[in-house]
């Protein structure tokens, strides 16, 4: 198992998308994508930490699949309450989680706020 | 979910019915004479069949059934003189539900309606505003389990239809030039609408549990840096509310 590291505040937190959740008109992703789907000792979102991996690689899910992917830097959460922790498991070094009681308190205006900070990098397949 | 085992399409937007046959339906029953005007083309320009009936009741000048060119769908639309009154869709022919609003709309005008040709402006007017933002909302029962790559629950068909429901209520309290919405679906299960304009904007979500309150942001641009107001309301009556106040 990786050893978990502390993520700076600078660095960028990849996040997959679908493409319907990708707005052509404004270049932005929607907030439906940061949109927490609450399941039981699952209550975080994932995301995957750029020191270990790449937009390209983080475009591919397990299953093989490519997706859009943004960039979000790791402050802009910390700005809003949330923690952003390093969480890798033996598969992917590069798994993190945004955590936080206001994901689940107030998920739209979170995921408002997490989709406006987010930079589109991969809008095609 | 009957609707994603088999049949794919209402997803076809473009196909020409011009020749087609409509099914047998609660509607079609009940508004025994039709008059058929397949002279309306669709956005790439092949025709589709409009079929119609006027009101006498005073407040309905115009209505239109409208067999979109999409097999087993169809769409009501009810007009006054000047603007779209009402509309109610519905994803497959079949009986009424007693829940559904929809068809509740629909039969309240049903009785007094005789021949009439509405202008096809204002069919051509309407059906741009809405199919592109109506299709697409329908395109996401299609969508499987995990579609997300993150675990996301597909979307019910009940959501969908509360979508719809809400963009058609909301839809013609909105003036002409009013900026239409961009619909996703969330890994939740549940449907967002956003509108981005220069000087403010809305984003809010259509919840898969009918327990869950509608949320919605409202943001002002105006001050400088935004300001967002961040609520919940429980009923449909109140987000279309809010919207149609806000984006007005």
């Amino acid at each position: 198992m990786w050893k978990r590291e502390y993520i700076p505040d600078g660095h960028d937190l990849f996040r997959r998308a679908y493409p319907d959740q990708y707005n052509r008109e404004t270049g932005r992703f929607s907030g439906a994508a940061f949109k927490l789907r609450i399941k039981k000792g699952e209550e975080a979102l994932p995301v995957s930490w750029s020191k270990y991996t790449t937009a390209e690689k983080a475009s591919v899910d397990p299953q093989g699949r490519k997706f859009y992917v943004g960039a979000l830097r790791a402050k802009v959460p910390r700005d809003h309450a949330l923690q952003v922790i390093h969480t890798p498991n033996s598969g992917n070094r590069a798994h993190s989680s945004i955590k936080g009681e206001k994901l689940i308190d107030s998920p739209l205006l979170i995921a408002r706020i997490l989709s406006k900070n987010c930079r589109p990098l991969i809008t095609s397949i | 979910m009957a609707v994603k085992t088999g049949d794919n399409s209402v997803l076809d937007p473009v196909e020409d019915l011009t020749e087609a046959e409509a099914p047998e339906s609660f509607l079609t029953n009940k508004l025994k004479r039709w008059r058929t005007y397949p002279t309306a083309f669709d956005i790439l320009g092949r025709l589709f069949q409009t079929r119609q009936r006027r009101s006498s009741n005073s407040n309905i000048n115009n209505s239109v059934l409208w067999d979109w060119a999409t097999k087993g769908e169809y769409t009501v639309v009810l007009f006054d003189k000047e603007r779209t009154k009402g509309v109610a869709f519905q994803p497959n022919y079949g009986p009424p539900r007693e829940a559904d609003n929809s068809y509740l709309a629909i039969s309240e005008h049903i009785s007094n309606w005789v021949d009439y040709p509405p202008t096809l402006e204002l069919v051509e007017k309407f059906r741009l505003a809405s199919s592109e933002t109506v299709n697409r909302i329908k395109k996401f029962a299609f969508l499987d389990e995990n579609w997300d790559s993150y675990g996301a629950k597909t979307i019910e068909w009940s959501t969908i239809i509360k979508a719809i429901d809400f963009f058609s209520s909301l839809v013609v309290r909105l003036p002409d030039n009013a900026a239409l919405p961009f619909v996703a679906p969330a890994g939740n299960g549940d449907i967002h609408f956003e509108w981005e304009m220069l000087s403010k904007a809305l984003a809010l979500s259509i919840p898969e549990d009918k327990n869950d309150a509608f949320e919605y942001v409202l943001t002002d641009k105006t001050s400088g840096k935004e300001g967002e107001t961040y609520e919940r309301v429980s009923s449909m009556e109140e987000i279309i509310d809010i919207a149609a106040n806000w984006i007005r």
